[in-house]
């Protein structure tokens, strides 16, 4: 039998603020346990939580971002249950007036566009982190991770295959990278996916029930979690029983999910106004000042790049993909006029250092400012092709100065035609063999000849240059 | 009735309140009182007034992001009933995602 699979995410993204979302603990990863909270995140009889600021900024970015609206009026509610990874019992989320609705994002399948609806993007605070003991006997708690600042965006059922469910993860990532709000460590857990999925007869109007799976932190999980739960209820269906409504569990080592509750055991979560908080009114001024710090997100630069830089389209997928890898090339193509070698210079010379030495060498020693420079200074013929890499090589070696580089290395261009004459001159003495060849209109003498002479000028001659000034001393000689 | 027994358990395990057996019927009456009161508020004329989505008649409090706090480890874990090589411990428990 047919079916469409039909696939929705919600997708929890820790924002990275300096502090935490009511309390002024820090926000960074890791830490020895329990050393980064304070009676306020851990909920202590007596305490006010006070909203990061930056929280609502950055979820107003990011709601932005994907063509959501913002309400004017937005309030936090208390969602409760009972388990130890919050130790106030509750955790302050958004119910029913989040803070974004209404949005959407595009994504490429193959080359089509295809637009996936977000519902709502809201705020909420992460729980603590609980491990459990070997002998099963007792689970410790760290809560270094309460009360930090989430937001949880979820999609409309738009997707339609585990692969979109991938693409979009993918897309959603890059835009939340571009707008710096979050820094998306999937092995960090700062973001992560629920992929609610159903299967619904082809032709058939009516819905299949649907399964959620919970926590997938990595970008292939999602789409190998879909995949096999598509799989598990097309084999549910086929065999005429039919599909539960229950929350699972992802293994990506097994390659399967587990049941963990079903509809019976589902959550009553009581949701009510959050008594401590008040309400959050935002006005058109603010919107527009968060709007103006949104940056060009990558598909409009992408498009810019293949349209009005003439770049290929595979090499601005690239250099898009990584916001540090296209600012890099923005600044270099302003700084040396040429974005096709830029962008040639990236896909080649770059990519190899980057996947050799990590990404980080883009934030340390290589920037546009200074790549742009060495490229312009080749374009120029001050230094050759092989003495740009050489400067890229010292540069990320020591970080030291181009210029300085170029200067103390020697690697300036040699013209003085005199000593590019005598150089030539010398090396034709030495070779007779090749003379001869030459004279026996072998041409292919001339690049040996041409190879000696530019090692002779210890490869700083000007290529061009050597060989007008070689082939007149060979002409000399017919 | 608006809230009968079975309700009654619901709540009480939903809040995890332990209600004697021969508790439950007079809980039951409270709150169907309750909730029976709140329904006379759908017979009154209210006229235009907006609905009041939050008790406080304050908005926008902040604070900026700034890092104030420091490890206090230890006295919050002073309070804590048992604790383990700095995590506070409980009986064990199953993932609840
Ligand atoms: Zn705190």
């Amino acid at each position: 039998m047919d079916y469409d699979i039909i696939i929705g995410l919600e997708i929890h993204v820790e924002l990275k603020t300096s502090s935490k979302i009511f309390c002024g603990c820090s926000n960074e990863f890791g830490g020895e346990p329990n050393t980064r909270c304070c009676p306020i995140c851990l909920g202590m009889p007596g305490t006010l939580p006070v909203l990061n600021k930056k929280v609502l900024e950055y979820t107003i970015k990011a709601g932005l971002a994907m063509q959501c609206k913002i309400a004017k009026f937005s309030k936090f509610d208390r969602k409760n249950y009972f388990y130890p990874d919050m130790s106030k019992a509750y955790q302050v989320s958004q119910y029913d007036l989040p803070i974004c609705y209404d949005g959407y994002v595009d994504i490429d399948v193959g080359d089509k566009t295809k637009r996936i609806g977000i519902e709502r993007i809201h705020i909420e605070e992460d729980a603590g982190k609980l491990i459990h003991d070997s002998n099963g006997q007792e689970s410790l708690i760290d809560y270094n991770r309460c009360g930090v600042p989430l937001i949880e965006i979820v999609t409309r059922p738009d997707l339609r295959s585990p692969e979109e469910a991938k693409i979009l993860l993918e897309t959603i990532k890059s835009i939340l990278e571009y707008t710096e709000v979050s820094d998306c460590k999937m092995q960090e857990g700062s973001l992560r996916a629920d992929v609610n999925l159903s299967l619904k007869r082809k032709g058939s109007k009516s819905l299949g029930v649907r399964t959620e799976m919970k926590n997938i932190n990595s970008l292939r999980a999602v789409q190998r979690a879909a995949q096999a739960e598509a799989e598990r209820q097309a084999g549910i269906l086929g065999s005429g029983c039919e599909v539960y409504q229950e929350t699972r569990r992802w293994d990506d080592n097994k390659g399967e999910s587990f049941i963990m509750r079903g509809k019976e055991e589902a959550m009553d979560y009581r949701f009510f106004p959050e008594p401590d908080l008040p309400p959050v009114c935002v006005d058109e001024k603010f919107l527009k000042a968060i709007q103006a710090s949104i940056p060009q997100l990558p598909r409009q630069r992408r498009e810019r790049y293949v349209n009005d830089l003439g770049i290929p389209r595979y090499d601005a997928d690239l250099i898009t993909s990584n916001k540090h890898l296209a600012d890099v090339f923005e600044r270099a193509s302003e700084v040396c006029g040429n974005p096709k070698l830029v962008s040639n210079w990236i896909m080649t010379d770059i990519m190899r250092r980057i996947n050799e030495k990590g990404e980080e060498i883009l934030n340390s020693h290589i920037n546009g400012d200074n790549l742009g420079w060495i490229l312009s200074s080749m374009e120029r013929g001050e230094i050759t092709h092989a003495s740009a890499i050489q400067v890229i090589d010292v540069l990320i070696e020591t970080g030291e100065e181009p210029g300085n580089i170029i200067e103390r290395l020697g690697l300036k261009v040699q013209r003085d035609e005199a000593l590019v004459v005598k150089a030539v001159k010398e090396v034709i003495n030495k070779n007779p063999q090749a003379l001869s060849d030459y004279l026996s209109g072998k041409e292919k003498a001339v690049g040996f000849l041409m190879g000696k002479s530019m090692a002779a000028l210890k490869g700083r001659g000007d290529p061009i240059q050597v060989r007008e000034i070689l082939k007149k001393e060979l002409q000399s000689y017919l | 009735m608006a809230a009968d027994i079975k309700t009654i358990k619901k709540i009480a395990d939903l809040a995890a309140i332990f209600i004697e057996e021969n508790e439950l019927e007079a809980y039951a009456a409270q709150l169907d009182t309750i909730i029976n009161y709140m329904e006379e508020l759908k017979n009154l004329d209210i006229g235009d007034t907006k609905p009041m989505e939050h008790i406080l008649q304050m908005n926008n409090v902040f604070r900026e992001d700034k890092v104030t706090g420091q490890n206090m480890r230890n006295e919050l874990i002073k309070n804590a009933n048992i604790a383990k090589d700095g995590y506070f411990k409980v009986p064990a428990v199953v993932d609840l995602l």
